[in-house]
């Protein structure tokens, strides 16, 4: 349809060069009148046919979006499963999935807000059960007076030592977790400088009864 | 303090850490960490004076003792970790450091603490290696602070989780 449009604009413009030169040609030769009116003729007949056409090229609805992008032989043609991407993604997706539903299952704290202070501490406690059942009242008496002397004074409940490990429980600190950083800082330097030691473990926990509990281990 | 008297002491101690790269029977990851991550705990305190430097977080002052926090890397499901640091001592006097090793549960409850302390020969370094951390559970993790003295430097962080047979 373009293809022909452009042919009768060329072929009007031919026509207009033509009349353009008709007072020459008429000068050279007179006779050729008849003819020149012919032409004129035609001419008007094309203008209105390629008017009649440029209106039809204008009615004609617009190409549809998929013809105005390249041809889809230029596109890259992209495996998508080239590394077997899909396959792992989804075995990770299933494990992960599989996990937090385990943990869901055990019962696992899932929020801050939700969970409770931990009763004991494992570890600690099976320390202090491998140790001896023979009293160590130096440790007691040192483990006595380090909490005395602590800037807050937290209430002692409770001190037992056994070997190198003391099960000591305590008034829990609800000052917020920085107060009870400092509070655990300071009760490390007074049992380093108590003990007299450069080394130590604490295993820390809580009682049924909200205490919290230090397993004290002096290795 | 010069860089070359801050590494100049590191040699001896790559006998302590191949110690602990090695443990008979369990299979293991040992991690070994430029000191540079770490932090000061006390940010304003430390403004002027703690610098991360070249793989090592430095205490530049001449006078005060900063505590920096370093986190620690540990492979999931580690049955125990064995955590070890290098710290130089940049000045002409032995200084102390000490070096608290928090094991916390998933939301931030102190399990377990490690305290460990030891003086630093002038212009020396020392390796502090803990005791091995049972971790209690697959999802606690560990966090290192040291009191770094004046004009001394942390540069080396190790961690090396040990499974199971």
């Amino acid at each position: 349809m373009r293809q022909a449009l452009y042919a009768l604009v060329a072929a009007i413009f031919g026509f207009a060069a033509a009349i353009f030169l008709l007072p020459s040609l008429q000068k050279e030769s007179p006779q050729s009148g008849a003819a020149i009116d012919t032409l004129a003729a035609q001419v008007d007949r094309l203008t209105v046919h390629v008017e009649r056409l440029a209106q039809t090229v204008d009615s004609l609805p617009p190409p549809p979006v998929a013809t105005q992008l390249a041809p889809s032989a230029v596109l890259p043609q992209i495996d998508t499963d080239l590394y077997g991407l899909d396959d792992r993604v989804a075995a990770l997706e299933s494990r992960q999935r599989n996990q937090s539903l385990q943990m869901i299952a055990d019962g696992y704290p899932l929020r801050a807000q939700e969970s409770e202070p931990r009763v004991g501490n494992p570890i600690g406690e099976a320390l202090f059960a491998a140790e001896p059942e023979v009293e160590n009242r130096h440790y007691q008496a040192v483990v006595s007076q380090v909490f005395a002397g602590l800037p807050d004074q937290p209430g002692l409940r409770d001190v037992a030592c056994r070997g190198s490990i003391c099960r000591v429980s305590y008034e829990a600190s609800a000052q917020g977790v920085e107060s009870a950083a400092s509070h655990s800082d300071a009760l490390i330097s007074a049992l380093l400088q108590g003990f007299q030691v450069k080394r130590l473990q604490l295993h820390h926990g809580r009682d049924e009864a909200g205490n919290s509990i230090a397993y004290i281990r002096i290795p | 303090m010069t860089l070359r008297s801050i590494l100049k002491p590191l040699l001896p101690l790559l006998a302590g850490m191949s110690m602990v790269l090695a443990v008979p029977g369990h299979a293991q990851i040992a991690v070994i960490t430029s000191g540079d991550l770490c932090a000061p705990v006390n940010v304003g305190k430390a403004l002027r004076t703690i610098q991360n430097f070249r793989g090592l977080t430095l205490n530049n002052s001449s006078e005060e003792t900063i505590a920096v926090s370093c986190p620690l890397s540990q492979a999931y499901s580690a049955s125990f970790l064995e955590v070890g640091v290098i710290i130089q001592n940049g000045q002409n006097v032995a200084q102390s450091s000490r070096c608290v090793l928090r094991e916390k549960n998933p939301i931030n409850q102190d399990v377990a603490t490690y305290i460990l302390e030891a003086e630093i020969p002038a212009t020396e370094g020392e390796f502090f290696l803990f005791d091995p951390v049972p971790l209690a559970d697959p999802f606690n993790r560990v966090n290192l602070t040291c009191t770094l003295p004046p004009n001394s430097g942390l540069g080396l962080l190790l961690t090396n989780s040990v499974f199971p047979e």
